[in-house]
């Protein structure tokens, strides 16, 4: 069962179990065809309500798809797990080991999520979701993001592009069927590459 | 790079056509995703018929490919990544790691199309074969293989038990990578203004040193 406390609904019990059976089933037709394939129809269909009924809990897929991107984001403790400022090389391997064997869903979501709003976001919701987070979240390092100045962008580089490489892993792996035996010779290779 | 077709037994009007259609359609894939755009979409945009537009090419994946083999040699064609082996140094290897990003990253159309031609060839193996796919053209048509054997030889590799080729492709799966995250950022992230863009120039500089960095 999804805990949806981060979604900022005021929904009664049976409505909150209506809603995560609804993102349940979006999410995985999201993930095995992108965003940009499925329809509302489909949605409602596999959630087993009518279309009109689901129009009642989402206006569009968009904002399924942030409201998921949400949870999402918040289960695998993204903001957490990415704070990798200082971090030696040996932990960041650890951490894109750990996301490879338990957190392929999610993060193939967040590359769908990716792809799809690469144009921008629907609305405001998922803006302000990653401004609060970032915000309210201790670094490691002297990393004060309200004054850009103070931030080491040559790290700041280096977590975005070992984000970036693990996001892809984690689509060949899906997509190609790669083994993660082939995949763990890369990380290895390139933590120790990137970080001390 | 449009300019490339050249066929001499082809009539000058239907070459026209072809660059036209050429030009249009790389747009739309750029602007809107391989998979979102149909034939019909890019018929209407070029203003010919669905049946004219099929006499010259049969299938968006035809356009695809054709569009994507255009824009990589035209990649290769303005990147000096034939390098003399003299040149043949981080210094050199650099240069043409980051030309090659500059060259691709100046245009947002450029930089989305070739992101959404990788996606689309993933996901579409079957018909558009993994030679194709942007990380295994440049593993083969850049020097940084020859790069990483020529350091190995030299007894100055990172690991020693780990192929050239190997680590050409982590280099270039991790840069591209980059690249798709700069591509998706450029418009999603205007609005938050909360990551700057960072040089990507020293991230390629921290590998090669890394690589080379090892044992001297």
């Amino acid at each position: 069962m999804m805990d949806l406390d981060n979604l900022g609904y005021d929904d009664s019990r049976t409505l909150n179990k209506k809603r995560g059976e609804i993102l349940t089933a979006a999410r995985k037709l999201f993930i095995e065809q992108g965003i940009d394939r499925v329809s509302m129809q489909v949605i409602a269909e596999a959630a087993s309500i009518t279309r009109r009924s689901l129009y009642n809990y989402y206006e569009s897929k968009e904002k399924i798809a942030v409201d998921i991107q949400i949870l999402n984001l918040t289960a695998v403790s993204f903001f957490d797990t990415w704070n990798i400022l200082g971090k030696s090389a040996g932990e960041v391997r650890a951490i894109i080991k750990d996301i490879l064997e338990n957190h392929l869903q999610e993060y193939m979501f967040i590359s769908c999520f990716d792809i799809f709003f690469s144009k921008g976001y629907p609305d405001r919701k998922y803006v302000d979701f990653m401004e609060r987070e970032i915000r309210s979240r201790e670094y490691g390092t002297v990393l004060d993001l309200s004054d850009p100045s103070s931030v080491d962008f040559a790290e700041f580089a280096t977590i975005d592009m070992l984000i970036a490489y693990t996001q892809r892993l984690v689509m060949r792996l899906v997509r190609e069927s790669l083994s993660f035996k082939d995949v763990e010779d890369e990380v290895n290779l390139l933590c120790s590459l990137l970080t001390n | 790079m449009f300019y490339h077709i050249e066929d001499k037994a082809l009539s000058r009007t239907i070459l026209k056509t072809r660059r036209r259609i050429l030009e249009t359609s790389f747009g739309l894939f750029a602007r809107n995703g391989i998979f979102k755009t149909t034939m019909v979409d890019i018929a209407d945009a070029v203003g010919l018929t669905r049946r004219t537009l099929y006499n010259h090419y049969d299938t968006k994946e035809d356009l695809a490919v054709l569009l994507h083999k255009l824009l990589l040699g035209d990649v290769l064609d303005n990147c000096n990544y034939k390098l003399e082996p003299e040149e043949m140094d981080r210094e050199g290897i650099k240069h043409c790691l980051v030309s090659l990003y500059d060259y691709i990253s100046k245009d947002q159309d450029r930089l989305s199309f070739t992101v959404y031609f990788d996606q689309y060839a993933r996901e579409r193996n079957d018909l558009i074969g993994e030679e194709n796919l942007f990380v295994n053209y440049l593993l083969a048509n850049t020097q940084i293989i020859d790069y990483f054997s020529h350091l190995k030889k030299r007894g100055v590799f990172r690991d020693e038990t780990v192929s050239p080729e190997l680590m050409a492709k982590i280099c270039f799966e991790s840069l591209i990578a980059y690249m798709e995250r700069i591509s998706f950022r450029s418009e999603a992230h205007k609005e938050q203004g909360i990551v700057r863009y960072h040089d990507f120039v020293l991230l390629i500089d921290k590998l090669l040193r890394g690589i080379e960095g090892a044992s001297s």
